[in-house]
């Protein structure tokens, strides 16, 4: 993901914003790997090949493929 | 009666989408390549709706055949969406010029008022809360945004809708509910969101393509056969039922389709 995209995400439980926390990236600059991390509830969001799962923790995937 | 099956136990909900994630992270192929999604004047029509957005967002993605659409029509800005995160990595990979998310569609992580265009298409029967959805839509529109949808539709005789759904959860468990057009116009509207076009439509379905794309177990197979045979006469009329030559075994059915617009 680019960094551009964070500006309209934002946590899925609480809608408060997201922060960039271990970013991982790759040679074009692109977000690979890392966590967003909600400023409020602080639940973690993690990049995963490069597509943020933003699903609420109740429902991901425990162990992800 | 017709939404009984609902539910309304968050974990419940969860634990269904993610059968659904997990069916449709399976049958990728099967939607990435079926013609019946990729193709069509009802796509065509709902993307032209997305007209003059800058920002679009298409909840439940799949393949990316909405978001890649209208990706090409120069809206300079659109985020492919959906629960099973394969179906994302499919639709980024496929389509260029896409951001990727995976997402609840009843719970979005986007903040009020961000995007001028949303989608969605032939995915609604799988949300277990249309409602919350919907009003998720209405949250993330700037005001005088556009909402395009598409769903199947269901008859509006009850028992007949009913009988459709039944077939429909055979064939897809991750299928929750198929509603009428009147169903929907109701949400969008108690949403906040005002109908200003409405399409009622259908599509032919070929039984065996349709079983195929889903992969459907012989067991279940049978039961869809065994229910479609001994289906209402009423049912049979609304569907335009088809037999092959020998008049027995069905060929195909249309199901109804309907599209609105609707304005934040």
């Amino acid at each position: 993901m680019q960094e551009s995209l964070l500006e309209i995400l934002c946590c899925p439980l609480d809608k408060h914003e997201l922060e960039l926390e271990d970013a991982d990236r790759d040679d074009a600059d692109e977000i690979i790997g890392g966590d967003l991390v909600c400023t409020e509830c602080g639940e973690r969001y993690p990049i995963e090949d490069g597509i943020p799962n933003l699903l609420p923790p109740d429902m991901r995937e425990e162990t992800p493929a | 009666m017709l939404f009984s099956s609902q539910v309304s136990v968050v974990t419940n909900d969860a634990d269904r989408k993610r059968d659904v994630a997990t069916s449709f992270g399976n049958a990728t192929d099967g939607y990435r390549d079926g013609a019946v999604l990729k193709e069509g004047a009802d796509l065509e029509r709902l993307v032209d709706w997305t007209e003059g957005a800058t920002r679009a967002l298409d909840v439940a993605t799949g393949a990316g055949h909405v978001a890649g659409a209208v990706a090409e029509r120069n809206v300079p800005r659109v985020v492919a969406a959906d629960l099973s995160p394969e179906m994302v990595t499919t639709a980024t990979a496929d389509y260029g010029g896409l951001e990727g998310a995976v997402v609840d569609a009843e719970r979005l992580p986007f903040p009020a008022g961000r995007f001028d265009a949303v989608t969605c298409r032939f995915a609604a029967h799988h949300f277990p809360d249309p409602e919350a959805f919907l009003a998720e839509v209405e949250r993330v529109l700037a005001t005088g945004g556009v909402f395009a949808f598409e769903d199947l539709a269901a008859p509006a005789d009850p028992e007949l809708a009913s009988y459709v759904n039944r077939i429909e959860r055979l064939r897809d468990p991750g299928h929750v509910e198929t509603a009428s057009p009147a169903q929907w116009r109701d949400w969008l509207e108690a949403a906040g969101l005002t109908v200003d076009a409405v399409r009622e439509t259908s599509r032919r379905l070929e039984v065996d393509t349709w079983l195929d794309r889903m992969d459907v177990p012989a067991d279940r197979r049978r039961e869809i056969r065994s229910l479609l045979s001994n289906a209402p006469a009423a049912l049979e009329d609304a569907f335009d039922f088809r037999y092959a030559d020998d008049g027995e075994r069905l060929e195909s059915y249309r199901t109804g389709v309907v599209l609105f617009r609707a304005r934040a």
